[in-house]
């Protein structure tokens, strides 16, 4: 993808745009007085009702002028500090971003490079990758991008009010991520995620870390698959989510075995099997999440030591630890 | 109602110059890439917005003009006192 940004030129076509923007306000106003004369009835009708339209369009067109114009002085002073970037990088510098970036949208020691490590031009794109010793991220708000990965310790300073598809977010300390993104899927990562705060909205998420103690029960209604690893499974409130995995785990094994029961017996109906089937199929649907039991657990269930491969047909999920998982879909 | 008229014959061609403006400035932008279609694309519906607006005031200027020559055929009056003249 090609993205060509002249800077200068952006911060003209801003003026331009502002000064439209204006123009556009103040026509509408001064339609008013032309319309004060003396005329009939009919007419005066018709041009009142003219006029307050008008009057109201151009100042949504002033509105969105403005808009736009700020949008393009953002950018462009965004392009100018991205040269910056490829003039560093063409140095064979780090390629941190100086301190006093682009209109205050990203703070000091930020390294800002696509996936394939090149300059940010794409930030643009809808692909933003943020890594660094200490990309203090003081406010991406509004965010454009569409997928983002952010890596570094801390990452203190991100803001809420993201809108992302995706997110890889990486670190020794992500304490202040607050609540109100809007994520699809996120993939989190992090000796400390403590400071996660309730209220994210995720289709999917998966967090690793050795303390999630302080995630909140606003998490979970909200996500679709959620995996969690960690070495220390015990803290905080997400024992409570757990406790109702294993009970629906419970319940879609004293399902099935009910189930099968029918199936095996000759006398069963055919309505009784198809009721049986139909909530096999409920089981199925709603049994996305299940707990993997432990390794131990699986042992005692089977009397003992089984091989890796039965442990993994059988319990999908239990060899994944650490990392993923134990609510697997 | 005449001066009426020209009032918003003048406000219409304003209105034109601030499309026209916003065209120019899109056709000579050195701006590509997906946030400058967004760009172009929202900026050509404002300018389209404006194009419709200068249209409607060039029509309340025609629809004065035209209630100024009903009024001026009719000296005494009636056409004003049928419409409610104000």
């Amino acid at each position: 993808m090609m993205i060509v940004i002249d800077p200068s030129e952006l911060v003209a076509a801003s003026d331009t745009l502002r000064s439209c923007a204006i123009e556009s306000a103040d026509i509408g106003t001064q339609l008013w007085s032309c319309a004060q004369c003396a005329m009939p009835g009919d007419i005066q009708g018709v041009v009142d009702q003219l006029v307050a339209a008008a009057d109201r369009v151009l100042d949504e067109i002033g509105s969105q002028l403005s808009l736009r114009a700020t949008d393009l002085a953002n950018r462009a002073q965004i392009a100018a500090n991205d040269s910056l970037v490829a003039a560093n990088e063409a140095q064979a510098l780090t390629g941190l971003l100086p301190s006093t970036v682009v209109n205050g949208v990203f703070g000091s020691a930020v390294t800002v490079l696509t996936p394939a490590g090149s300059p940010a031009e794409s930030i643009f794109g809808g692909t933003m990758t943020i890594a660094g010793a200490n990309p203090d991220v003081v406010s991406l708000a509004g965010s454009p991008f569409t997928t983002m990965t952010i890596g570094g310790n801390p990452l203190t300073g991100l803001f809420d009010s993201w809108t992302l598809d995706s997110a890889t977010i990486g670190g020794n300390d992500v304490s202040g991520l607050t609540a109100g993104w809007t994520l699809d899927s996120a993939t989190i990562g992090g000796n400390d995620v403590s400071g996660l705060t309730a209220g994210w909205t995720l289709d999917s998420a998966t967090i690793g870390g050795n303390d999630l103690s302080r995630l909140t029960d606003g998490w979970i209604p909200a996500m679709t698959t959620f995996s969690l690893g960690a070495p220390d499974r015990s803290q905080g409130t997400l024992s409570g989510v757990f406790a109702l995995a294993q009970l629906q785990d419970n319940l879609n094994r004293d399902i099935t075995n009910r189930v099968s029961a029918i199936a095996a017996d000759p006398n069963s109906s055919p309505y009784a099997l198809r009721v049986g089937f139909r909530a096999l199929d409920a089981v199925a649907y709603t049994g996305q999440h299940t707990l993997a039991p432990s390794l131990q657990e699986v042992y005692d269930r089977n009397g003992g030591w089984i091989p890796d491969s039965e442990v993994r047909l059988n319990y999908p999920g239990t060899l994944d630890y650490p990392i993923t998982n134990i609510l697997i879909p | 109602m005449r001066a009426a008229a020209s009032q918003f014959r003048s406000k219409a061609d304003r209105v034109a110059t601030v499309s026209s403006r916003l065209a120019t400035q899109l056709g000579s932008m050195t701006f590509a890439g997906p946030a400058a279609d967004q760009f172009r694309s929202a900026v050509s519906w404002e300018q389209h917005r404006l194009k419709v607006i200068a249209s409607a005031l060039a029509q309340a200027a025609d629809v004065l003009n035209q209630g100024a020559a009903r009024v001026e055929a009719d000296p005494l009056g009636f056409y004003g006192a049928q419409g409610g003249a104000s």
